[in-house]
């Protein structure tokens, strides 16, 4: 508890004071969930900060989760450029759909985490969200990229964070192709950014 | 045109009454059509984090019972507490909003579908959900602002129509014309000079029924002062020689009110001012497309609302009918001139 604590009190002073964030080595799922969770709790909801970006996108496998969203089959035909545009397209695209849900949701309510299960190179950390009167089961999915644990869905429930993320984007991907669906992309986060 | 203004002064009972007709339209029917305001509705927000209930609040549609034990709220919906409940559900990955009704009245459900699509796609941000609404021509102006430039409308058929069946029977009745018309050009002066009195007259009871049932209901009147003004003669001019026509036709006042009134009706139901003309059938459209109020209420939804409407082509159609009237009826009386 008092290591919690702690560790969310010199989060809080580096995100807001300090230019410099230090590369914070997690072992266990528990701890990149609860750090994320911490992150978003501790923002103020409004504009998107700098500093908030870069500690997410530390712990959230945005290449990973991109390429799964078109499928491995789109992805392999883009070259590097390709790939990073689409990428920072898609994280913009979380930022402005999800951010503020999950900032509402983890400053209001009470995150219990329970235990982690691995599978493979999978880590899956089950844990509770306490909002009032309801309690919601939430299973993280993290992926252990380049020696680092990274989130690459959460699931609630039957519904799940990829898979919704696939229905949103793959049919409509396959049908404008790259070019026409990065404008749409754009346009989608520009218009969400604004009604933000 | 001097005497029927004299007569006009004389009868204050019956100036009163006109502007009680008018009121009690535009208001009452205006109420009833705009729909119902301050129905209890229920919302059970587990989360607490939605702003539904203030937006629900701020909309005089709804007034939002908070619930924080959904049995409750639903046992309060099956006792008639309250008229719908809304269970707003927000999760990490999307967001819902369910709503329950009692479901044996489907006036108060399509009343509550259209205040809540208009609360969760224009002013709830904080919800992310399927549906958004926009609009072409933004404009800010309530249900009740739209339907009163058809009531007004409706208004001129009634107080012209009035105004100019009963007192041209009734003179027509009692010889007191009989002078006037067998001088040269009598007949043509007898008719420009009633029908003008009466749009005058009936003009001057719907400007004042307008301006109290503002102030009482609250609806937009608009800063087009002279276009009200134009419109309002225009559509007084058409329903003034329409009537004469048809007390020229009719001859009686038990037929001519009881013609009158089907009439108006049907004409208020055909033209839009309840139900657009767009959601009518092929044959309704046609309908109101070929009779007068619908250029009339088109005309007043331009100057009240300052919406987008053809004004030059309204006020072409409403001089046609009302030229096309009085033809007729001066045909008519010319028939009877000769018999006299």
């Amino acid at each position: 508890m008092f290591k919690q604590l702690l560790r969310s009190f010199i989060l809080l002073i580096l995100l807001f004071n300090c230019n410099i964030i230090p590369v914070l080595a997690f072992t266990t799922g528990k701890e990149v969930v609860d750090h994320l969770v911490t992150v978003f709790s501790m923002w103020n909801g409004n504009q998107l900060q700098t500093k908030l970006r870069i500690e997410t996108a530390r712990y959230i496998a945005y290449q990973l989760m991109a390429k799964e969203s078109i499928g491995s089959i789109n992805w392999e035909k883009l070259n590097n450029n390709q790939k990073y545009k689409y990428t920072a397209n898609f994280e913009k695209m979380i930022e402005s759909k999800f951010y503020p849900r999950w900032h509402k949701l983890f400053s209001k309510g009470k995150l219990v985490i329970n235990n982690e299960i691995k599978v493979d190179d999978e880590i899956y950390v089950k844990s509770i969200l306490k909002l009032n009167n309801e309690s919601d089961e939430i299973i993280w999915k993290l992926k252990n990229i380049d020696g680092e644990l990274k989130l690459i869905s959460l699931a609630l429930g039957e519904k799940d964070l990829m898979n919704k993320l696939i229905h949103l984007i793959k049919k409509r991907y396959d049908k404008l192709g790259y070019d026409k669906f990065i404008k749409w992309l754009d346009k989608s986060n520009s218009n969400n950014a604004e009604t933000e | 045109m001097k005497k029927d203004i004299v007569q006009w002064t004389r009868r204050p009972m019956y100036f009163m009454a006109s502007i009680l007709l008018g009121i009690l339209i535009i208001a009452v029917v205006g109420n009833t059509i705009a729909g119902a305001t301050h129905m209890p509705f229920g919302l059970y927000d587990p989360s607490h984090i939605s702003s539904l209930s203030k937006h629900l609040d701020q909309t005089s549609r709804f007034q939002v019972i908070n619930y924080n034990n959904f049995d409750i709220a639903k046992e309060d919906l099956a006792h008639h507490k309250i008229v719908a409940l809304a269970y707003v559900n927000q999760n990490l990955l999307e967001d819902t909003v369910e709503i329950i009704t009692e479901g044996n009245n489907p006036l108060i459900d399509d009343q509550i579908s259209m205040g809540l699509l208009a609360v969760l796609t224009q002013k709830s941000s904080d919800l992310s959900l399927p549906i958004k609404s926009a609009s072409l021509f933004p404009g800010n102006f309530t249900l009740r602002d739209f339907v009163t430039p058809g009531l007004a409308a409706y208004m001129c058929y009634v107080l012209a129509s009035m105004n100019i069946g009963f007192s041209w029977i009734y003179e027509w009745t009692d010889k007191t014309y009989r002078q006037i018309i067998l001088v040269p050009n009598g007949l043509k002066s007898v008719l420009i000079a009633k029908s003008l009195t009466v749009t005058f007259e009936a003009s001057v009871i719907l400007w004042l029924s307008l301006c109290i049932t503002s102030l009482l209901c609250g609806f937009t009147l608009g800063n087009n002062f002279w276009g009200i003004i134009f419109v309002t003669i225009i559509s007084m001019l058409c329903f003034s020689s329409i009537g004469l026509t048809f007390a020229c036709i009719l001859k009686t006042i038990r037929v001519y009110t009881m013609t009158v009134t089907i009439l108006g009706v049907s004409l208020m139901f055909v033209s839009g001012i309840i139900i657009p003309v767009e959601a009518t059938s092929y044959g309704e459209q046609l309908a109101a497309k070929l009779l007068p109020m619908y250029y009339s209420s088109e005309a007043f939804k331009g100057v009240m609302l300052n919406v987008p409407v053809n004004f030059t082509y309204d006020i072409i159609v409403l001089l046609i009918w009302a030229v096309l009237s009085m033809s007729i009826a001066y045909m008519l009386l010319n028939k009877k001139q000769a018999v006299l």
